[in-house]
Parts: C-alpha cells; structure tokens; sequence
C-alpha cells in the first residue's frame, strides 16, 4: 500500500483542476438525464416528502398503502427520513407536476458530487493519481444509473465516502475539524439508511488502529447516539419499537435461508462483474496469473455454475451471466487477495499506515458484502454501491504497481498501465451510458401510459394497481391506488394493471366484479433493445426477482397494461331499485356457455333500476342472453329492455330485444346490445327489465356489461 | 409467474398480525384457558376437507385478516372441550367474493352429538351493500364441564341454489372468557 504524505494533498493548481474536471465528468453525465420521469421507489420517497411537509416532527405520519397492503403509519419502512426531508425542500420550492423532474434532479446532483469529490480524498490516501478511482466511480454504470433517481443510494454512497474522507484525514493530520465533519456525515448517511451503521465499525478501527485523537471517538460514537434517540422518540411516538417491524419483515422474507443467500451471493458477484467497471478491463487486469489459465479456469467453472442454476435461461444470456461471474470472481479474489495480505502479513513487511490501509478497505469491502447477503431480502445492484470504492481503489492501485513493472518488463504488454486505466474510464462511461439511456427510456413508459389512460378514458373514475413510478404519474393523472376500503370502488370505475411494475391483486371482492377481459391492452416498447428490468428476459438490475443478470436484450414490450372495467351492473346492484313480481330479487352471478360470462340475472318480470351518475355521454355494451337450458323453453318469447331516463323521466334512450330460444334458430345463444347513452344531468335511471312472454321460468342474463366513451366505440 | 419481490427501499412493513398466520397449530390440542383463544386456524373440516382452506388474506373495508375460508357446502367443527364455564365467542365474518345469490351461515355448539343453534345469518353481498364488509359477530356461550364439546360452522347455498362463490371467511375468531 502507498500513502502518500500529507503534502502530497496540499491545495495545489493540480488538486483544483482534478476537482475540476470531476465535477465536469459528473455534470455532463447527468444533464442529458435530467428530464429523467420519476421511476422504481422514487414515487415513494416523492410520497413520504409531502407527509414531511404536512409533519415535519414526525414524517411518517400518514397512513400508506403498499402492494395492496394498507398501513396506518409509514414508520416501520426501511429507511429513515433523510431523503425525504431532502425532497420535501425540493417540493416546496419547485412544486410537483409532469416536466418538473429537472429540479428534482437538478437539486439531488448534489449527491453524486459530493460521492465523487468525496472518493478523492478517500482515494488519495490509497493511491498516488486518485483522480483515476474518482473518475471511475463517476462514470461507473451503477453509479450513474442509480445517479438519475431520486432513491436513498447514492446519497448514502454519498454521505459515506464524506465521513470516510474526513475520519482518514482526521486521523492523518490530527484536526478535530475533520471529526466534526466525519461525525455530520457519518448521522446523514445513517439518517438516510439503517445499514451506514456499518460505518461504526469500520471507522472505529480506523480510529483505533490510526491511533487518532481521543476526542475523535466523540464524535464517532455521537452520531450512533443521536439515532438511537431518534429511533426511541419515534418508537414512543408510535408506540412500538419501528425497527422491530423492519426485522421482522427481514425475517417473514427468509433473507437468511441457503437458497436466497445463494442468490444473493451469486448476483453479487455477478454485479460486480458488470457494473462497477467495464469486464474486459476486470479480466485483463485480474487475471492475469498462470498466463490464462487462471480465466480459463474461472470460465468454466461460470459454465458450470450457469448449467446448474439457469439452465433454462437463453445462450445469449447465459453468455452474460458467465462474463459477469468470471469477472466478478476476479474482484471478489483481488479483494480477497488483498485481505489476506492485509490481515495475515507478519509485522515489518510493510509500513505500519500501508497495512492499515489494505485492512481498511477489505473490512469496507467485506463489510458491506456481508451485511448485502445477511440483511437484505433480494439481491438488487444498488444495495452494492457502497462497496464499489475500495474494489476501485484496489484496481487502480494494482494499475500503479503495473506502471512501475512495466518499466523493466520485455517484452511489453500488449496493454499497458496507462492503456488500461485510460481505456477503462473511456469504455466504462460508454457501457453505463447505454445502460442509463435504457433505464431512462424505461422509466418514460409510464408518464406515457398515464396519458394514453387519460386520452381514451376521459372523465372515467380509475385505480392503478402497481407500484414504481407507474403509480406516481397515473396518480398525477387522478388515478390513485385502490383505496383500503374497496367497498368505495363503484361500478364503472376503471382498474389499471402493470405487467413489470409490481402489479398486485385486487381484494377478492372488487376481484369479483370485475371484467376478466381487459378493456385494453396497452404494451409500451423501447426504441434500444438494452432491458434492465423486463418481465421477457432475466434482467434484474434493481432486483433478482427478475433475473441473475444485471441486463439483457429483447425486442418485445417491456410494459403492457392492461385497463379492465368494474362491472356496472354488478357493482352498483346493492343501490338499485328492484322490482320483481315473482319475488326473487335478481343477483349477480355467472353464466358458462361456452366461456364465463359475469352477468346480473333475473326472473320474468323483472326490472332493475339503477341511479345514472355519469354526466359524460357513453356507450353501453353488453350481452343478453338466457341462463341455464334455453332450449326448454319451447314457444317462448324473451324480451330485454334497457332505458335511460333523465331526472324528469324522460326516455334518453333505449334498447329492446327478443330472444326466442327453443323457436329462433341461434335464439339461445348470446345476443349483443350496444346502446349509445348521451349525455345526462344526475338524477336519471338506467334502467334494464326482463319478461318472458308465454309463461315459464327462464332466467335472463346481462352479462359482461361495459362502458366505453362513444369515440371508443367507433 | 416472475417471483413480484417489492424492492427493499419502498416496502412497507406488514403489521405483526398479518405476518404471524401459521403460528397457530391446527387440531385439538390441549389448551390452557385463558382470556382469550384465538380458534381461527384450528377448524377441522367435517367431509370433504377442500372446503376448508386456512390462512387464506381476506381483505375487507380496509381491514385484512389471516382467515379460514369455508366453501359452501360446508361444515367445519373446532373442539371446546378443554373449556367450561360463560364464555363469548367473538368473530368476524366477510362473504370473500360479491357475486352469487348468497349464503347461509349457521353456528351451532355441539354437545356430546346434540346440537344447539347459536346464530344464524344470510349474507348477500351481491344485492347487500353492508354485507360487503367484515360483519362482526358475537355470541354468548355456557360451556359444560363433560362431555365433547364441538363449536360448528355450517355454510349452504343461497335460495336459487347458486353455490357460485359462495366462500365464507372467518376472521379473528376468539373464545373470550366471561369475567
């Protein structure tokens, strides 16, 4: 390990024009993404910043449904306020709306810039040109895809790399200012994510090992109080423990099981491998040993680990998988490597401050490897980025010790250090921009969809029954999620449904009264074929619940939704007048012919009145039909009638039929109506009769009844 | 069907009655009493044991119980034996789906094969708006001290005979004894 002198950081013109260009390389790759539609758990931090500005004290104060599952409270999420304090300022000053994501962008670029300046520093304790691992980090596809949302990642990646900064330079040149700021950002990284309580330990043997000041672990040990306090105030508040809640929906999810570790252990690596920088540049650099046969070794034994766990993946992404494994075995074995070395080397090989550097990062590395496989639930590429610095830091210090045995090596290699610390920022920032424009793209499906609903179905009352950013513009739109009580859902209303963006199910009850055909099937396509997340392919950048592999390619809609309708007639037969004769009130149920049909039937003479609260003009389809064994009824005459009446009664329109089943050759079979249904104040009736002319007891059906705007229907 | 795992940083977490479905054990067995028994996942399905399904999430005016669904025709029985003295059973009861004609739902103590009517409702969520909810019931019990003591569920179509969705949940079903 190399560390540099304190001077060596001293305020030079170099210092300046390194930060310089760190900030141009940060800005220039965000501006492009700016407009970048609210995506995956953005809408839910947007969310938990309006409940911050309503309740500044208590931010969780408002009651939140998730996935269908309604809470009273938000306390029990699984991070703190931090971020949502952030964005509740953003809002207050730029407002909300379509068009409005620059500021929001905009304002959190902060966060990236601060990770970025921050890795300097933190770099510059490692490596003699730390300009290489910052730069790296800035254009490293996890780092800049994760950098477009509005999500706790990168301000946490943010946040730690400060107070790991300021605790190395504290402890370096001894000034008490440094620990102040390590112990500010050490809270805000905490603040912002339960698990920066990782830092604790890190930074403690930091301080302890470094033999820093005394009253450095003041400040080191402040910030922990100051959370456990906060946690206890609102516990109190609550009146429960909140992160009892957390751990136990950790442990509802198994996270802990063999299988689910595997997982995550594989996608790990398999991220590593891929997102962190460019593979070619991994492998050339890392395995390097036994001249090839250490990568041909990894190779097949990612060969073999892919027959075994994804055999039924495609050969394009099974090629994925094993690169990004290979790859990723290569960082998991240099940080290994540099373990060992760090912790098993005797006393006397190396510089005191050399050692601690190298135990250092492999605690940070292995540190965080260990909390991603123990504590989370999935395996999700974001939950890695705090453990990209030390591998980056690692990789270019290995590049600097290249550098100086080149300079006796013959023949030369056929790339050399400068060849491959250049080549890997240049192509690095080029893979993880094409992986940024394909999670930009994804996420401007939805404020799409939304407006393709609000296009075709204007003035029709709608629910959304998914998450991600999916739910926030179709709730900008006026389409909310189902609400808790799902008996307020009317007939008519209209149900949306995402394929990808965690589409959840309806309550069996309103489940029920709904059309099983979609109205509508809207798929969305991306114009590049890059996919991050896709329900067609293994890709699951954001979650592996999707897939072992960070992306993949398709040609096929990435999101479909479908729009479905609740059945008027059904849904709204509680508020209807009834009048029936033969005294059996009509009910709703559900008629096999050759498919199922859900239908209100009724009994001769029957009629039904419903309230008519749609002032828009409509169009009203529906199928009659007779239930049960039509051809008994021999000689008979079925007539169906729908009317709708205004306030004062008058006919608006109507519709009559006549089935003659058992007389009329097809007269049993179903029946169509349309009826076209203008334009009304409240107070009218819609209203559907049923008689059976000649006697019997043949039981009507109106069924799949729907209402379309007029222009739909033609 | 592509596992729907919520992403970590947006879950919310589930309230500790929805997650602890299953701690109870199915069956008679022996049980200490005390204020309150929660009954809910020990009934037995009386014939055809695919009428009786058990942890099944029933969501209802905002309110998600861990149920024990019955599919009419049906009759399910939980043992009371262990039990004597004033008790009130308590428990919720929702129709899970809003369509068909109806159903009927009848409790009954069984004691030593005589049976003893409790309660009896029709549930119409179809034509009944406030049956679309999880309707609340309670019922005031004297149990004997000897004998086989069996508290039955029965649940039977509507009056078309329509048997269609006729799933009847229990939720919460609590022995509470009178103090």
């Amino acid at each position: 390990m190399n560390l540099p002198a304190a001077a060596a950081l001293s305020w030079t013109r170099k210092l300046n024009r390194d930060l310089a260009l760190l900030v141009l390389v940060v800005a220039g790759c965000a501006i492009p993404f700016l407009a970048q539609p609210f995506h995956m758990d953005d809408n839910f931090y947007m969310d938990m910043a309006r409940s911050a500005r309503a309740h500044p004290l208590f931010p969780y104060d408002t009651p939140y449904s998730f996935g269908g599952f309604h809470v009273p409270d938000m306390a029990s999420h699984s991070h703190p306020p931090m971020q949502a304090y952030f964005l509740a300022v953003v809002q207050r000053f730029a407002g909300e709306g379509e068009g409005r994501e620059w500021a929001y962008h905009l304002a959190a670029l902060i966060f990236p810039l601060l990770a970025t300046l921050s890795m300097y520093f933190v770099a510059g304790r490692f490596v003699d040109r730390p300009i290489w691992p910052a730069l790296a980090l800035a254009v490293s596809p996890l780092f800049l895809v994760m950098g477009h949302t509005l999500m706790t990642d990168v301000p946490m990646l943010a946040f730690w790399l400060a107070a790991i900064a300021c605790l190395l330079w504290a402890v370096e040149l001894n000034r008490n200012i440094l620990y102040a700021g390590c112990s500010v950002f050490f809270f805000a990284a905490m603040f912002t994510s339960y698990q920066s309580a990782a830092l604790l330990p890190l930074l403690g043997y930091y301080q302890l090992r470094g033999r820093g000041r005394v009253s450095g672990w003041f400040w080191l040990l402040l910030p922990p109080a100051l959370m456990a306090a906060w946690v206890a105030m609102t516990s109190g508040h609550y009146g429960r423990l909140v992160l009892l809640d957390t751990i136990g929906y950790v442990q509802s999810r198994n996270a802990a099981a063999l299988s689910l570790l595997g997982t995550k252990a594989l996608a790990l690596i398999e991220y590593q491998g891929w997102l962190v920088i460019f593979p070619l540049f991994l492998i050339y650099s890392c395995a390097r040993g036994l001249r090839g046969r250490l990568l041909g070794l990894a190779l097949i034994a990612s060969v073999v680990v892919a027959q075994a766990r994804i055999p039924g993946y495609r050969l394009l992404d099974k090629a994925i998988f094993v690169v990004g494994l290979t790859a990723g075995c290569f960082v998991f074995g240099r940080m290994s490597d540099a373990f060992l070395k760090a912790f098993l080397r005797r006393r006397g090989e190396a510089a005191d401050g050399s050692r601690l550097g190298g135990q250092f990062l492999a605690l940070w590395y292995f540190g965080v490897s260990a909390y991603c496989l123990l504590l989370f639930t999935e395996g999700s590429a974001r939950y890695i980025l705090p453990l990209v610095p030390p591998v980056l830091i690692l990789f270019f210090q290995g590049i600097e010790r290249s550098e100086i045995a080149e300079y006796r090596a013959e023949p030369q290699p056929l790339l050399n250090s400068g060849m491959v610390a250049s080549g890997s920022i240049v192509l690095t920032l080029a893979w993880a921009l094409f992986l940024a424009q394909a999670d930009f793209e994804f996420a401007r499906v939805y404020p799409r969809a939304a407006a393709t609903l609000t296009r075709m179905f204007p003035g029709f009352k709608a629910y959304a029954t998914g998450e991600w950013g999916f739910r926030y513009y179709f709730g900008l739109q006026g389409v909310p999620p189902v609400p808790p009580d799902e008996a307020s859902v009317r007939g008519g209303s209209l149900i949306v449904t995402p394929k990808l963006a965690l589409p959840y199910s309806l309550p069996g009850g309103l489940e029920s009264m709904t059309s099983e055909t979609p109205l509508v099937r809207l798929p969305f396509d991306l114009k590049t074929p890059f996919r991050i997340m896709d329900t067609h392919v293994p890709a699951g950048f954001y979650s592996t619940g999707w897939g072992l592999i960070p992306f993949s390619f398709s040609h096929q809609p990435l999101e479909t939704i479908e729009i479905r309708q609740v059945n008027f007639m059904v849904a709204e037969l509680p508020y209807a007048r009834m009048e029936c004769p033969g005294g059996t009130r009509p009910w709703p149920g559900y008629v096999w012919r050759s498919e199922r049909r859900l239908a209100v039937l009724a009994k001769s003479g029957t009629r039904i009145v419903y309230p008519w609260s749609f002032s828009q003009a409509l169009s009203l389809r529906l199928m009659v039909g007779i239930s049960g064994n039509a051809a008994s009824g021999a000689n008979q005459a079925c007539d169906f009638t729908i009317l709708l009446r205004d306030a004062q009664d008058v006919i608006l329109a109507r519709h009559e039929t006549t089935l003659g089943p058992g007389t009329e050759k097809g007269a049993a079979a179903w029946k169509e109506v349309r009826l076209s249904l203008p334009a009304a104040a409240p107070g009218g009736t819609l209203e559907f009769g049923y008689q059976v002319r000649g006697g019997g007891d043949l039981t009507g059906a109106f069924a799949d009844a729907i209402l379309v705007p007029p222009e739909r229907e033609k | 069907m592509k596992i729907r795992m919520g992403l970590n940083a947006a879950l919310l977490i589930l309230t500790a009655h929805c997650l602890s479905a299953g701690a109870q054990s199915a069956g008679g067995a022996r049980q200490p009493a005390s204020d309150a028994v929660d009954l809910t996942a020990r009934f037995m399905a009386e014939g055809n044991g695919d009428s009786l399904k058990q942890h099944l999430s029933v969501m209802r005016n905002g309110r998600r119980l861990d149920a024990t669904v019955l599919v009419a025709p049906a009759r399910a029985r939980v043992g009371l034996s262990d039990f004597s003295g004033k008790y009130t059973l308590k428990l919720w009861a929702a129709p899970v789906f809003n369509v068909g004609d109806g159903m009927q739902m009848d409790l009954a103590l069984v004691v030593s094969g005589a049976r003893r009517p409790l309660f009896s409702r029709y549930l119409d969520a179809g034509r009944r708006a406030e049956d679309r909810a999880w309707i609340p019931i309670e019922v005031p019990l004297d149990l004997p001290r000897a004998g086989d003591v069996y508290l039955e569920v029965q649940v039977s179509g509507g009056p078309q005979g329509d048997l269609v969705a006729d799933w009847l949940a229990l939720g919460e079903v609590r022995l509470v004894r009178e103090r």
